[in-house]
């Protein structure tokens, strides 16, 4: 489903130049539960937005499925990213000044669907996830992790074939962080492609393959159930 | 005082340390205030600042009331009754247009002045500084041969010479004594029929046997100074009784009843009241817009300080000690901006001084003074306190512990602060008024300027000549009869001036529409005899040459023009004017009907044609009636010219006045223009205020323009994350564009809203500067917000733009 060959990334610092990501060959299969980890500054989120194709200054080639990523100009990776992407951030990243219920409809409103057709989509994932009763609530006044379920219903809400969550846990307390995985892993089983960063070994586990990178570089690839 | 000097010094370095903010502030304070102060240096000469005489406030004019209830003229006889009757004036003085014609002093030149009671100077309080005022015994006929000079004139025209009292000057032809100069800081407050200040006068040495101190020879102005502690009530009332006698005494020499007493600094600036006015309220406006970009930029930069507030307000600084701190920046804002205001109003007034009409009075008394000054420090004071309580406002709303948790970043989605908001809109509000006003008295002059005048003033030359000296029977007035040598020139000037190539038509009139002048006579049209004179009819009175008529392309509609025929001896004829005509013998036809103006002695004449209606007083007042009679047989010895060219009128001026100075080349001409200009300056006033106006709008429209601008610009920085969100979740360049310009459109929109209100409420204050167009005129309040909503649509587009080059990876790592 995902190929990449030869990505890289790096940065003008001076008169030098800094790599942020070095030769990454990777293939992630449809249906897939990828994690990745390394420390702090690894490229870890970076190749995550090469991913979710929200960072286009990269090199090398990468295929979507059939498309050829790599050859495709912004606009058609936004179209794209609409079609086949979700995201979820550590931060959550839900607009303050909306409802849960809106910030569930704002993926869709980018989509040029019907009203109607929104507002039944919306209503379904509150129910799927279980949140019909905070639709009215701003993010302000939802918990941690009741935030970061609306920030899960969000991204899903699109139909991803693939979900990209960095850190998706990170700010949350451990019976919260479980909670949220165990939501991931649900919706792996259901057929969504799963690819997340975590510095947590136990979140990490819920992956079927790790993928450890160090200082740009693919360091060491394990598959936990092997 | 301590504290006070650290605030100072804190908020220098505050300004220092922001150097593009601190440009921009004061850059549109300066704007705000400079304007204003502008202005009021305008309005403060003009209109508040007492008239340079002592006790000024006790000077009064005194006019005739006529039957419309508007003033007019009064006659000696009635000047006399006024001055002997009064109890409440100390004294009265007449004083009449006089137009001298300086002669041995090359080359001959026309002089601005008045012939006065012996008393003028007197009432005004105005000493000479060389020689003596007028004596009572001057001002009786064979006495009267003395002059005063202006300063001004003694410089320009004798040098400053030290000796001119005693002297003999030549004017029409008579010698004249000089005995006495004027200080050099008076100036007449009296402009003559040409709204020319004056720099000559002479004892007016009127006597009741004299035919035209008759008590319906109505062209004398009068002045007077009421006595001390009497209110100016009690000598309306005293003169309106007074008149009552007078009227019941003489009902045939009086149309109507009432004396009108209105204080000379009233009666001066009395045109330009609303218009200046107006204009400060707009310049108010500026000043309020400007306040509200600087509170805007305050507020977006005490949201960057939020940090620095909260670690002074958890060290010990109580709220108010934060809040004069930020006072202390605003006062110093204030007074920068007040700098740079002052050094524009400079070059402001200078700029308003050489955009004004000739005629607003008291022209050259505006300049900056001790109340200016005082003015613009108390703006700056205002503003200062205007722009600086948002800040104020916002401190007391903060809390210093989330400020140091935040380490003063604004929170995720970009927390916006809705009196930013309300600011903008009330900015919008403003200019849209202002827009609207400004827009509306364009629309006047547009509707002016299509106002047919009645005749083509296209390739029109005018000058006036002034005919006098002791060969033209001066001091013999020419309505008794024809005065041959006067009509002699004339009739050769014109013949040489026709015979110039490029010439079309020439002609002569006693008055040239449209050019100020006012000479206006009761009509009597017999068989319809008034029983009472009050509703005798009134007509402006033209007398003209053959070829007057052609030249201005004034229209026969009825009967015909004056022909060679019409002589002196010949029976008396008039032309009368379309109105005339549709008027006083409404569906019948005037031909050979007979009128008669003002005073029984004078002829009945045959109405021998009807011409088309001329806008006289101006292309904004209504038609009048009008009468036209033959040169022949009423000549006056001031005429205006009218050259109809083929080409360019002004470079037939030089031929022209050639030809008129090949008769004699003793009679000075002057005032040449083309009818464009006179027409042009008959709507000076008008453009003035029109393009104050629409300065000033244009500057309001800039500064909300660019209030919005920067209220848009900050919030898209405060929004990065929520921006980089909405692209990782699909939204594309569109929907970016649309986020940022519809909160814009939607601040410009309420601002529209709430503008139209205020203007609707306010134009109304405008109507007495509009034509053509109600105070509400629809197409106005249509256009004017579309205008005003493109112009905010630009100023959104450019931080809309902005925001979709928002890295969204960069975004959401913002936090």
């Amino acid at each position: 489903m995902i190929k990449l060959h030869n990505v890289e990334k790096s940065y003008e610092v001076g008169a030098g130049r800094t790599w942020v990501l070095r030769r990454i060959d990777l293939e992630i299969k449809e249906g897939e539960f990828l994690t990745i980890m390394g420390p702090s500054g690894a490229g870890k989120s970076t190749l995550l937005a090469i991913l979710g194709m929200l960072d286009g200054a990269w090199t090398g080639e990468y295929n979507l499925f059939e498309h050829a990523v790599h050859k495709l100009k912004n606009q058609q990776r936004v179209e794209l990213h609409k079609r086949y992407i979700g995201f979820v951030f550590q931060q959550y990243h839900l607009l303050d000044n909306l409802t849960v219920a809106e910030n569930l409809d704002l993926p869709l409103s980018y989509r040029d669907l019907k009203k109607s057709e929104r507002q039944s989509t919306v209503a379904d994932v509150l129910d799927r996830f279980q949140i019909v009763g905070k639709k009215d609530l701003y993010p302000s006044q939802l918990s941690g992790g009741q935030q970061q379920l609306v920030a899960v219903a969000r991204a899903v809400i699109g139909n991803p074939k693939v979900l990209l969550a960095d850190e998706p846990t990170g700010s949350l307390h451990s019976s919260h962080g479980k909670m949220i995985m165990d939501l991931l892993k649900e919706l792996n089983r259901q057929g969504t492609t799963i690819i997340q960063v975590t510095h947590n070994d136990a979140w990490a586990a819920y992956g079927g393959r790790i993928l450890n990178l160090l200082d740009g570089w693919i360091a060491k690839e394990d598959r936990p159930g092997a | 005082m301590e504290t006070f000097w650290q605030d100072l010094k804190y908020a220098a370095r505050m300004l220092v340390k922001r150097p593009v903010f601190t440009a921009i502030a004061v850059l549109t304070l300066a704007l705000g205030i400079g304007a204003n102060t502008a202005i009021f240096t305008v309005v403060n000469a003009v209109l508040l600042r007492q008239l340079p005489f002592p006790h000024a406030e006790r000077l009064v004019m005194l006019w005739e009331q006529d039957k419309d209830r508007q003033p007019s003229n009064t006659s000696f006889a009635t000047y006399v009754d006024w001055r002997n009757e009064s109890q409440s004036l100390e004294n009265v003085a007449a004083l009449s247009d006089w137009s001298p014609t300086i002669t041995g002093q090359n080359p001959a030149e026309r002089l601005d002045g008045l012939r006065v009671s012996a008393s003028f100077f007197r009432i005004l309080g105005v000493k000479p500084v060389l020689g003596r005022d007028f004596l009572a015994e001057e001002d009786h006929r064979g006495n009267n041969r003395v002059a005063i000079l202006s300063n001004g004139l003694w410089i320009r025209k004798f040098g400053s010479d030290p000796a001119i009292v005693g002297k003999t000057i030549t004017m029409d032809s008579f010698h004249y004594v000089v005995v006495g100069v004027l200080p050099a800081g008076f100036e007449s407050p009296f402009a003559n029929f040409r709204q020319k200040t004056t720099e000559i006068w002479s004892p007016l040495a009127y006597n009741a046997t004299l035919p035209w101190a008759c008590r319906d020879c109505r062209h004398l102005r009068a002045v007077g100074r009421l006595k001390p502690g009497v209110p100016l009530e009690q000598a309306r009332a005293e003169m309106n009784t007074i008149s009552h006698n007078l009227f019941l005494e003489y009902p045939h020499e009086y149309s109507a009843e009432g004396v009108i007493v209105t204080p000379l600094q009233e009666e001066l600036v009395g045109d330009v009241r609303g218009a200046l006015f107006a204009l400060l309220g707009a310049v108010g406006f500026v000043l309020l817009i400007a306040c509200g970009n600087v509170a805007n930029l305050l507020l977006g930069l005490a949201a960057q300080r939020s940090r620095e507030i909260a670690i002074r307000s958890a060290l010990g600084s109580g709220r108010g000690r934060l809040v004069r701190q930020l006072f202390t920046e605003s006062v110093l804002l204030a007074m920068l901006g007040g700098a740079a205001g002052l050094l524009l109003a400079l070059w402001g007034v200078d700029f308003l001084i050489s955009l004004a009409p000739g005629n607003l009075p008291r022209l050259n008394e505006i300049h900056l003074d001790g109340q200016v000054l005082a003015y613009t420090l108390g703006l700056c004071l205002l503003t200062s306190l205007l722009f600086g309580m948002a800040p104020a406002w916002q401190i007391f709303r903060m809390d210093p512990n989330e400020s140091l948790k935040k380490g003063g970043r604004q929170t995720g989605a970009g927390r916006r602060h809705p009196m930013r908001g309300a600011l903008v809109v009330s900015g919008v509000a403003l200019a849209l008024m202002l827009l609207i006003g400004s827009s509306l008295m364009l629309r006047s002059v547009n509707s002016l300027l299509g106002v047919n005048p009645g005749f083509d003033p296209q390739h029109l030359l005018t000058m006036e000549i002034d005919v006098s000296g002791v060969s033209y029977e001066e001091d013999v007035p020419c309505v008794a009869g024809p005065c041959r040598t006067v009509l002699n020139f004339y009739q050769q000037a014109l013949a040489r001036i026709r015979a110039l190539p490029g010439v079309e038509a020439a002609g002569t009139a006693s008055q040239l529409p449209l050019g100020g002048n006012l000479d206006m006579y009761g009509m009597h049209v017999e068989g319809k005899l008034s029983a009472n004179p009050q509703d005798d009819p009134n007509a402006d009175r033209y007398g003209i040459s053959l070829g007057y008529l052609r030249a201005m392309r004034i229209p026969v509609l009825r009967g015909r023009e004056f022909t060679e025929q019409d002589r002196a001896d010949s029976p008396p004829v008039v032309l009368i004017s379309d109105t005339f005509a549709r008027r006083m013998w409404p569906g019948e036809d005037p031909l050979g009907h007979r009128i008669k103006m003002g005073a029984d002695a004078r002829p009945w004449r045959t109405i021998v044609g009807v011409v088309g209606d001329v806008r006289h007083k101006g292309l904004d007042a209504p038609h009048t009636m009008q009468i036209y009679l033959p040169q022949t047989q009423w000549l006056d010895s001031s005429t205006a010219l009218v050259v109809r060219s083929t080409g360019d009128p002004l470079a037939l001026a030089s031929a022209v006045r050639n030809a008129v100075w090949s008769v004699d080349s003793n009679q000075p001409i002057s005032n040449t223009a083309t009818m464009d200009r006179v027409i042009a300056t008959s709507m000076a006033q008008r453009r003035f205020a029109m393009t104050l106006f629409g300065i000033f709008a244009g500057l309001a429209l800039v500064l909300a323009a660019v209030g919005l601008y920067g209220v848009l610009t900050h919030n898209v920085s405060t929004r990065t994350n929520e921006i980089g969100v909405r692209i990782a979740l699909g939204a594309q360049s569109g929907h970016i564009v649309r986020l940022v310009v519809n909160e814009g459109l939607l601040l410009t929109g309420i601002g529209i809203v709430i503008g139209l209100a205020g203007a609707a409420a306010l134009s109304r204050f405008l109507a007495s500067q509009l034509f053509g167009v109600t105070p509400t005129d629809a197409m106005t309040f249509a256009g004017v917000p579309l205008l005003l909503a493109a112009v905010a649509l630009l100023a959104c587009y450019v931080p809309a733009r902005r925001a979709t080059r928002v890295d969204p990876m960069v975004a959401l790592r913002y936090e």
